[in-house]
């Protein structure tokens, strides 16, 4: 039984606005714009799926976002692959320290980006940099992903009770100022590290975690909400009716319902752990030098932004690159998902 | 084909009627109060039987059904009385010991097709779902008889709309495929809560005959909950009708038709459009609303609205008297049809006013 998609109804909206720009210019007369705009108007308000501002298509901006993002995930696992011809980010070039980009004298001309204080090359420190960034940020919101949304699920399909202790707790651990608790944590599992004998944990692991506790609230509460709304539909009592338990109704009816919200704060998690990393970093508890991150790289010449602006710059770019990036991409995967709700 | 039963998990006792209900009550505590939504509510069942329930929004239909297959939310329900499901006592069972009945033995078809499959699950899945939960078989096994339940409901290429999801599908098609879901293990009693309430009127009957079918073919009980009485009317054996959580009349289908005692369900019939009236003629109402069910009215619930209500109907609450023919009941001081009855029709169109506006005056 085929039913009307989507795709049937033209996009009323695009040709309105074409004639509203002839008018503008001239080449319309006043008459027929009333017409177009009554047409536009009730286009809008029938509500149709046609007249959507979200088209099929991604739009430019999503694509230079993907662009990006695939730019930085391929640079960094490469040059941790050591495939680039880049510089090793840990070799120090005395003479061309603080040397700015595109200096072209003596022997700077082979750092294109210049170099930091300590005279290594700006482009390897970013691009290894990058890796220890990404790392950090996606395996934190992962961490908080799989303990925040397990935890979330469970208060939204249980609710009552269940829901409200852990609804509690997540709003105990969202009172204390995130970075404060980071810190804390960091020295905390530092310290636990070290005093049972294991010192060679990657640091990096210290600062998953901690940053990954820290998110578990905020993607759990994302989770809760959207899973106590999809546990209330009548499918999940079918399901009920049908003698399932609960934890297969958790996981075959509503996870896979509540998965698409939470891809979409998934990549604003990930913005938001970027800048996390990088706080964490110029507070000093971030990646551990030498190993570059874009936090550590801005920390560690934090105090020489008036004579070398760039080492502090560059990385600051990365940074705002990617989470504008992720922002953007997690608003566009959100508005998709509007439609996909309704349209359901 | 031989379709596997999932064992009873206690021993049916012989000669019982399928579901016997006794005084079913059904309580929600809210902060206005406690809502009456099921009060006193006493039925049988035998096996390969219809039973309709009928009653406007509110009346308590849904719940009921609810309340019978024990899916209501523990918290906030007071549940009183007795079920006997095979003269298996189910008041007193868990939720955990309820799963086992869930599916296997009872089963219930929902009003919105739209709203009651997973949206983000094929169609197969969900069949399967419940018949590798309550059946011992494997997925091949399992997805055979889905084919089969899917030809049965009669959905055409049904190997391939084990793949679809349920966007792709039209919403008796859908009806079909829940009606396919609440089959897959055999139930011995479907509970279908306004299941064409959302559907074209030319795949209404379509849905209703093709549910008749199936029961004749498993020897199944219905419960078939709707507002619209000519929904049920060529399909139930029997006819409950429902208002303000009780039952008010109570009768074989052609009985109650024919030998309507209750204002209600005379107004309720009434209210019915007729082909021969001429168009453009004014539908026949009741007027006034439901009572409110956290504080209903002392006497007959539905005094307020009754055509025929006298001062004894506001004060005294009718109990449920039976009727000449076996198996009709009622609640009534003056039933339609009786000289008591007309007389007090009479007597409150001769008075222009009922009982209720003339004690107001």
């Amino acid at each position: 039984m085929p039913e009307p998609t989507p795709d049937a109804v033209p996009p009323v909206g695009a040709d309105g606005n074409r004639d509203l720009d002839r008018y503008a210019e001239g080449s319309l007369e006043p008459g027929l714009v009333v017409a177009q705009a009554n047409l536009y108007v009730s286009a809008v308000e029938s509500g149709g799926e046609g007249t959507r501002r979200v088209g099929r298509g991604l739009g430019i901006g999503a694509w230079l976002a993907i662009g990006w993002l695939a730019f930085i995930v391929i640079v960094a696992v490469l040059a941790q692959l050591g495939v680039l011809p880049l510089k090793d980010p840990n070799r120090s070039y005395v003479s061309c320290a603080r040397r700015g980009p595109f200096s072209t004298d003596g022997t700077a001309s082979g750092f294109l980006l210049g170099c930091d204080s300590n005279g290594r090359d700006m482009i390897a420190r970013l691009a290894y940099g990058s890796w220890s960034s990404l790392i950090v940020a996606t395996g934190a919101v992962l961490f908080g992903l799989v303990f925040g949304g397990t935890f979330g699920l469970i208060a939204g399909y249980f609710g009552r009770r269940t829901d409200a202790v852990i609804t509690s707790l997540f709003n105990v651990f969202l009172a204390i100022p995130a970075v404060v608790l980071a810190l804390a944590l960091v020295a905390f599992l530092a310290g636990a590290a070290a005093s049972t004998g294991r010192s060679s944990v990657d640091p990096k692991l210290i600062l998953i975690l901690a940053i990954g506790i820290v998110s578990i609230p905020l993607l759990g509460r994302i989770t809760r909400a959207s899973a106590l709304s999809w546990s209330q539909r009548e499918f999940v009592l079918a399901a009920r009716a049908q003698g399932a338990k609960p934890v297969r109704i958790m996981l075959r009816e509503v996870l896979p319902n509540v998965l698409p919200a939470m891809f979409s704060i998934t990549l604003l998690g990930i913005a938001v752990a970027i800048v996390a990393e990088g706080t964490l970093s110029i507070l000093g508890v971030g990646v551990r030098p030498p190993t570059p991150s874009w936090g550590n790289i801005i920390g560690l010449d934090r105090g020489r932004l008036k004579e070398s602006p760039h080492i502090i710059f560059l990385p600051a770019l990365m940074i705002f690159f990617t989470v504008l990036s992720l922002n953007f991409l997690g608003d566009v995967v959100r508005a998709r998902l509007d439609v996909r709700e309704s349209a359901v | 084909m031989t379709v596997p039963v999932a064992e009873p998990t206690a021993e049916p006792v012989p000669g019982a009627p399928l579901l016997e209900v006794t005084d079913l009550t059904t309580h929600f505590a809210t902060p206005g109060g406690i809502v009456r939504a099921v009060d006193g509510v006493s039925l049988t069942l035998e096996r390969g039987k219809t039973l309709g329930i009928v009653g406007e929004s509110g009346s308590g239909k849904t719940v009921l059904s609810r309340s019978i297959m024990g899916l209501l939310p523990k918290r906030g329900t007071i549940r009183g009385g007795s079920v006997r499901f095979d003269g298996v006592e189910l008041m007193t069972r868990s939720p955990k010991e309820m799963r086992d009945f869930w599916g296997a033995r009872m089963a219930m078809i929902f009003q919105d097709p739209m709203t009651s499959l997973n949206p983000v699950m094929k169609i197969g899945k969900q069949i399967t779902e419940s018949i590798r939960h309550h059946l011992d078989v494997d997925r091949e096994y399992a997805t055979e008889l889905a084919v089969n339940l899917l030809r049965s409901v009669r959905i055409p290429e049904p190997e391939r709309r084990l793949r679809d999801y349920p966007h792709q599908l039209s919403g008796g098609m859908r009806q079909r495929v829940c009606i396919a879901v609440a089959l897959a293990c055999g139930p011995a009693l479907l509970f279908a809560d306004e299941p064409t309430t959302a559907l074209d009127v030319t795949v209404q009957a379509q849905v209703l005959d093709l549910m008749a079918a199936q029961q004749r073919e498993r020897f199944m009980a219905i419960v078939l909950i709707t507002h619209d009485l000519g929904v049920v009317a060529g399909r139930a054996d029997e006819i409950a009708v429902m208002y303000a959580g009780r039952i008010v009349e109570k009768a074989p289908t052609s009985v109650l038709f024919t030998q309507t005692r209750m204002p209600y369900t005379k107004a309720l019939l009434s209210s019915i459009p007729k082909l021969e009236h001429p168009s453009h003629s004014r539908l026949a109402t009741i007027p006034g609303r439901p009572p409110n069910l956290v504080a209903p009215p002392a006497g007959c619930k539905f005094a307020p609205r009754c055509a025929q209500a006298q001062p004894r109907c506001l004060e005294e609450d009718p109990p449920l008297v039976p009727g000449v023919v076996p198996g009709h009941e009622y609640r009534c001081w003056f039933p339609v049809g009786t000289p008591e009855g007309d007389d007090a029709l009479a007597r409150n169109q001769a008075a222009g006013t009922t009982a209720i506006a003339g004690g107001a005056a």
